[in-house]
């Protein structure tokens, strides 16, 4: 039997939260397309999930390569998304962490951080070109360009979200690098 | 993270301390083996102390092959890679091992433990 649900979770961790609750009840994840999820009926617990966003695309040769490599341990991608990818493991194998090391446990929230702020910005770049034309158009024609001004409010909305979720792993950086001093 | 990186290039390539990681998957290495055997090695060598992720697993062994430490060795069917040491990774090895034994020795000197 297959289930469908839509939703919208912009926090992966609260996502993979979600998708590890949703598998210890019987309900594992099976596929995903934005906002799509569609699971199967396993026995409860069977499967951990773990989300991973690649440093390149699914499809490239690096990640093709990764994900091959993955697969000899165990850990299967059932679904992705651009370089998000949802991974799954069978229980029994034992526990499911990608990263064990502060080094690399780092590499992978820096490769997320990037990614948010450079969203971040392009959001901010073309809020502030909107914004030039409300204050050109005010000043010269006395009129508001509406249009404009709503798309400043939305890119300013969208960005301060962005800039919560590149916020989050640039604090957990900063953590282990201090620990990094003293541990590996 | 910046200052550890100038540290390291200021030493030998084989004179830097080893991670954990990079330590057990050179010494497993002494015996060809493909990335899932390397893991199920080192939780065995380390009485299940050390899980190696598989993340960190392919990173470390992506830096071994750069640094010339390990090299593939073939393919042994279509699907899994082996790996195995070179020289360099021996030499690493070996210049770590002496580094603990010092690390060990002193830390047993002033502590008091016994041996």
């Amino acid at each position: 039997m297959k289930h469908t649900t839509w939703r919208w979770i912009s926090d992966y961790e609260k996502e993979e939260k979600w998708l590890n609750e949703m598998a210890a009840k019987g309900l594992s994840l099976y596929s995903f397309f934005f906002g799509k999820y569609t699971f199967e009926e396993t026995e409860p617990g069977k499967y951990i999930y773990q989300i991973e966003l690649l440093e390149h695309l699914p499809t490239s040769p690096e990640s093709v390569a990764y994900l091959r490599f993955l697969e000899d341990t165990g850990v299967v991608c059932v679904a992705s998304v651009f370089r998000w990818v949802y991974l799954r493991k069978e229980a029994a194998s034992g526990p499911f962490e990608l990263y064990t090391d502060i080094d690399s446990k780092i590499k992978r929230l820096s490769t997320m951080k990037n990614l948010w702020f450079t969203f971040v910005w392009l959001e901010f770049i073309v809020a502030a070109a909107n914004l030039a034309i409300v204050i050109y158009e005010w000043i010269v024609l006395r009129e508001i360009p509406w249009v404009n001004l709503g798309c400043v409010i939305v890119l300013v909305v969208m960005g301060l979200l962005l800039l919560y979720l590149g916020l989050k792993p640039a604090r957990k950086i900063k953590s282990l690098r201090r620990e990094q001093l003293i541990c590996e | 993270m910046h200052r550890r990186t100038e540290y390291t290039m200021t030493l030998p390539l084989e004179k830097a301390p080893l991670t954990e990681a990079a330590y057990y998957i050179l010494l497993s290495l002494y015996e060809p083996m493909h990335g899932y055997g390397i893991m199920q090695n080192i939780k065995a060598l380390s009485s299940d102390r050390v899980n190696l992720g598989p993340g960190t697993l392919y990173g470390a062994i992506n830096t071994l092959l750069e640094k010339g430490w390990i090299i593939s060795a073939g393919e042994s069917d279509s699907r899994k890679k082996e790996y195995q040491i070179t020289e360099s990774g021996k030499k690493a090895v070996r210049y770590e091992i002496q580094r603990l034994e010092e690390l060990l020795a002193n830390g047993k000197k002033i502590t008091g433990a016994e041996q």
